[in-house]
Formats: structure tokens, C-alpha cells, sequence
């Protein structure tokens, strides 16, 4: 379980985060939803401990996030694995670290097992340069549910690939999400509406400037629809209304601010 | 310039065998034969064209200074030795050259090793702290401006041997480009390849070489090859003051007794001994950085 109180952060004077107050149950799946620069990959790396708030705090399990937080893997957009380890060896530096009791060989056998899992059996030797991108992060995936932490962390993961890639790898995610292990707790960042009612069970509206809370919508029933059919529920089109139209007064408010304008800084 | 090369093929030949000069005709057939047999292995064109072209010029080269040093001697054969000798005194000397090449050697690889043994540990450790770097930055940029040759004197002065002052030297050249590129492979390690290492909770000696050494590799091998060449420069130096054997001992030693001929022997070999080194630093250089390449 993760929960924020009157989490603040600030960089220069500039506040990113204003006074969330969240909370992620043990089992959810909740995406964060929001617009470019809303500060919802800030809000992420707050909760793996990747960044001290500036004041407030997280709680995992009850426990105050001081540093990297071992409870919770992270999947990025981009640069999840090192360029100069073989895919294999990638997951196997990070099983090793997780299991030091472990030998090599086991190790080896485990980082071979997580690839199939992801469909990956034939990459092991291969470096991820040679690999699309929708394999990278494949692999990436595979490394974070590797190691025994049960949250996932994921910060745009697919924001870079094609849709049918995209489309495979969140079907991939959904799968994870509940599999032999029981149910993992995964954080999903996205600014794609779609993408949060197809995965997630629980959806946080993140605001603009400075970054807060301005809607926490659950989502039960997608989860039992399929991709084809998840639009032909009354339910989560009404959802989508909803969201969208939060979006829009959200983005409206942000547009009248005669500040971005003169900053730039753009939409 | 196939034509051109056959024309200087004969020219050379003739002139050579016209003289007696052996060395001399030997070479105007060797050149012009091993740019064929290479080019028997190379399927690209580009390359091909390449190598002719080379073989030309060498042999035209080669040429001009058979006809004005043997054929027609215009020039001053105390300066500018015949073709003919400068070949034979390189094969005779061989035996002395490879005896300075293994002691200049030693103090190169000695203080190379030494440079990369505390610049890249030390550019670690300053590229990974902000403060630390801010802290050093200063003195490293004026130390690392000052040429290390101003340092030799001082250094045969205080080092109890040649050996250990031109160490000393060529460490505090070589030093500063290993270091500098080392801080700055380190700072331009993506942010999030460095979190997604902190995430995975790795011990400290794990995250130094699996993750900050290996990431910042580009740039250290950048530094480290630009600290090679200027590590041969200063070698050269030092042996021009103070040494009693040695490449550049060679050199100045030869030219001090007026024989030009070794001279030219001497700084030819230097040449061909750097350029070897330099292409086998080149395939390591490659070999670490394969995983950059897309394919298999």
C-alpha cells in the first residue's frame, strides 16, 4: 500500500506537486493521468524514493520512503536497461542483487524464465541496441517483475511505440498485473485517456500547475472487458466523458493563465 | 592512377638496378606487389581505389628520392642520404632500434598504465559528486593547460632517476585527458539509467563497475586514446634531454654524431612503432564499444 500525505514538491521556488494526498491500495492498478508537465512522473519518482518531497511524505506499507524504496521496481520510458549488458545479463544483475544467496547458474535459469515470460526466449545474448523497441521494453518489463518487489512503477512505458506494440504490451501489463502471484499494485503513468480506462482499476486526474489531485475515478468493470468491447460499455464511456471533461476544464483553466503564455512554457 | 603506379613501378625499378641499389629495386617491386595482393582480398571498390592510390604515392615518393639522391645526387648526402642506404641501415639496425623500442616502451606503458590507474578511478569518484566536482574544478582546469614539458626539469632535479622523471612527465600529460573525459562520461550518464540502477539496489562496487564505469566507457576511451598520442610526444621529449637509451635516445644520439642516415631510420621506425600501437588501441577501443552496433 502507498500513501501520500500532503505531499509537496518544489524545485527553485517552483512548486511541482501541491499537497497530494493519495492513497494506493494493496492489488490496485492505478493510472496517473494527466498532461505533459502536470508532474506525474515527479509524483512516481516520489513514490519509488527516486526524490525527497519537499515536504509531507510517502508511506509504503505504513513505512516513510527514505531513499530508493526496495517494495517497488520502476519500468521508464527509455534507458531501463544498460546498453552494454546483454539482455540476459541485464536481468540477471538485477536478480543477483535481489538474490545474493542464489548461484550463478540458478540466476541464469530465473533471467531465462522472466524472458519467456515476455515472450523474449531468443534475445538473452543479444544487446538491447539490437533489439525495437517494443522488445526493449519487454525486457524491461521482465527485469522490474523479476525482483520480488510487488509494486510496479511505470513511467509512460509505451509512450514511445508504434500502437500495435503498444496495444500488445498493455495487454501484456494487464496479464502481469494479476497473474499466478496474486495481484501486484502497479502505478502507470500515461496522458492517454484510453490507455488509463483499459488498464487501470482506479484513475488519478493530476492538474496543472501547480500539480494536485483533481479526480480519483474508479474503474471496475474494464477489467472485465475485452480491448474490442471496453467502449461499448455504458459505463466506462461515461467515465470517459467524465475524465475528458475534467481534462478540458483543466486545460481551459490552464490556457486563461496569462502566465503561460508569457513563460512559453505552452500546453 | 593504376597507370601512374606502373609507371613509377618501372621507373623506380630501373633507376634502382641501374645503381646496384638492391634495397632499393626491392622495394619499388615489394610496394607496388603488396597493393595488388590486397587488393585481391578487397571486394569494395572505394577501398580498392584506396590502396592503389596509397601504393602510388609511396612509390612515387619513393622515386623522386632514388633519382635525386642515387641517379642524379643533387642534394646533400649528409642531410639527405640515398634511398639505398636509409633501407639498409633500417634492417641493420633493427636489432638496436627493438632494444630502444622495448625500453621507451617500458616507461610508456609504466606511466600510461599509471595515468589510467589514477585518472579513471578519480574521475569517477569526482563525477559522481556534484560537490566534489565544484571543489576540484578550478585546479583542474589550470593544471591541466600547463604543457608537462615546462615540468621536466624540475622533475630530473627531484626524481631520484631519468626513468622515474620522465614517468613522472608523461603521467602528469597523459593524466588530464583520462580524467576530464571520465568526469564528463559520468555526468552524461542519463539520469534515469542511473535510477533505474538505484532501483535495483546493487552494492557499491556492483554499481561502480557494472553501471558508472561501463557508462561512462565512451568517453574514457576518448580521453584515453588522445592521452596516447600526447603520452608519445612527451616520451620523445624526455628522451630527447635526458636519456641513455630509447627511441628518441636513438634519434638525437644518431643525430648528435651527424648520421643523418639513422636519423631518418630512427624517425621512420617511431613512426610505424606509434601507428601499430595506435590501431591496436583502436580494435580494443572497438571491441568494448560493440554493443553499441545494432546487429548481432
Amino acid at each position: 500500500m502507498i500513501e501520500c500525505r500532503n505531499l509537496t514538491v518544489a524545485f527553485q521556488n517552483k512548486t511541482i506537486l501541491d499537497r497530494i494526498n493519495l492513497t494506493v491500495e494493496d492489488g490496485a492498478f492505478l493510472c496517473l493521468l494527466g498532461q505533459s508537465g502536470c508532474g506525474k512522473s515527479t509524483l512516481l519518482r516520489t513514490f519509488a524514493g527516486l526524490l525527497k518531497p519537499t515536504s509531507g511524505e510517502v508511506l509504503v506499507d505504513g513505512k516513510a520512503v527514505d531513499g530508493p524504496e526496495p517494495a517497488c521496481s520502476v519500468v521508464f520510458q527509455d534507458y531501463s536497461l544498460f546498453p552494454w549488458m546483454t539482455t540476459g545479463k541485464n536481468l540477471m544483475l538485477a536478480l543477483s542483487a535481489s538474490f545474493p544467496q542464489k548461484s550463478k547458474a540458478e540466476i541464469r535459469n530465473l533471467a531465462e524464465s522472466y524472458l519467456e515470460m515476455v515472450g523474449l526466449g531468443s534475445v538473452f545474448n543479444q544487446y538491447p541496441a539490437a533489439l525495437s523497441g517494443g522488445m526493449r521494453q519487454r525486457a524491461a518489463i521482465a527485469r522490474a517483475i523479476a525482483v520480488p518487489s510487488r509494486i510496479l512503477l511505470m513511467d509512460e512505458p509505451f509512450g514511445a511505440l508504434d500502437p500495435v506494440n503498444r496495444a500488445m504490451l498493455q495487454d501484456l501489463v494487464r496479464e502481469l498485473h494479476r497473474d499466478s502471484r496474486g495481484a501486484r499494485t502497479v502505478v502507470f503513468v500515461t496522458h492517454d485517456v484510453d490507455e488509463a480506462l483499459y488498464l487501470g482499476t482506479e484513475i488519478a486526474v493530476l492538474g496543472s500547475s501547480p500539480g494536485r489531485v483533481i479526480a480519483l475515478e474508479k474503474n471496475p468493470v474494464s477489467r472485465q472487458l475485452p480491448r474490442e468491447k471496453l467502449f461499448e460499455n455504458e459505463s466506462v464511456i461515461s467515465l470517459q466523458r467524465r475524465i475528458m471533461e475534467i481534462y478540458r476544464s483543466d486545460m481551459n483553466e490552464k490556457l486563461n493563465l496569462r502566465e503561460t503564455f508569457h513563460s512559453g512554457n505552452g500546453i | 592512377m593504376k597507370i601512374l603506379l606502373i609507371l613509377e613501378f618501372i621507373g623506380l625499378t630501373a633507376a634502382a638496378v641501374w645503381k646496384h641499389d638492391w634495397f632499393a629495386a626491392a622495394a619499388g617491386v615489394l610496394i607496388p606487389a603488396a597493393a595488388l595482393v590486397r587488393t585481391l582480398f578487397v571486394w569494395d571498390k572505394a577501398r580498392r581505389t584506396a590502396i592503389v592510390d596509397v601504393a602510388a604515392v609511396l612509390e612515387g615518393f619513393l622515386l623522386a628520392w632514388q633519382l635525386v639522391t642515387s641517379n642524379w645526387p643533387v642534394l646533400d648526402p649528409v642531410y639527405f642520404p640515398a634511398l639505398e642506404t636509409v633501407l639498409r641501415q633500417f634492417f641493420g639496425e633493427l636489432k638496436d632500434m627493438a632494444h630502444g623500442m622495448l625500453s621507451s616502451l617500458f616507461l610508456l606503458g609504466t606511466a600510461y598504465l599509471l595515468s589510467l590507474g589514477t585518472a579513471i578511478p578519480g574521475g569517477l569518484l569526482v563525477g559522481s559528486s556534484t560537490r566534489l566536482r565544484n571543489a576540484v574544478e578550478p585546479f583542474s582546469k589550470v593544471l591541466s593547460v600547463i604543457p608537462p614539458i615546462v615540468y621536466i626539469p624540475y622533475a630530473i632535479r627531484l626524481l631520484p632517476s631519468f626513468s622515474a622523471a620522465s614517468i613522472f612527465v608523461i603521467w602528469s600529460g597523459a593524466f588530464w585527458p583520462i580524467f576530464a573525459n571520465t568526469v564528463a562520461g559520468v555526468v552524461n550518464i542519463p539520469e534515469t539509467m542511473l535510477d533505474s540502477a538505484r532501483m535495483l539496489h546493487l552494492k557499491r562496487g556492483t554499481f561502480i563497475f557494472r553501471v558508472l564505469l561501463p557508462g561512462a566507457m565512451p568517453s574514457i576511451l576518448t580521453g584515453a586514446s588522445l592521452s596516447l598520442v600526447f603520452s608519445f610526444l612527451l616520451l620523445t621529449a624526455a628522451e630527447l634531454i635526458g636519456a641513455t637509451e630509447g627511441l628518441g635516445w636513438y634519434v638525437k644520439d644518431r643525430a648528435d654524431f651527424g648520421d643523418y642516415a639513422r636519423v631518418i631510420v630512427g624517425i621512420i621506425f617511431i613512426g610505424l612503432v606509434i601507428t601499430a600501437i595506435s590501431a591496436g588501441f583502436k580494435r580494443i577501443e572497438r571491441r568494448i564499444l560493440r554493443y553499441k552496433e545494432a546487429t548481432e
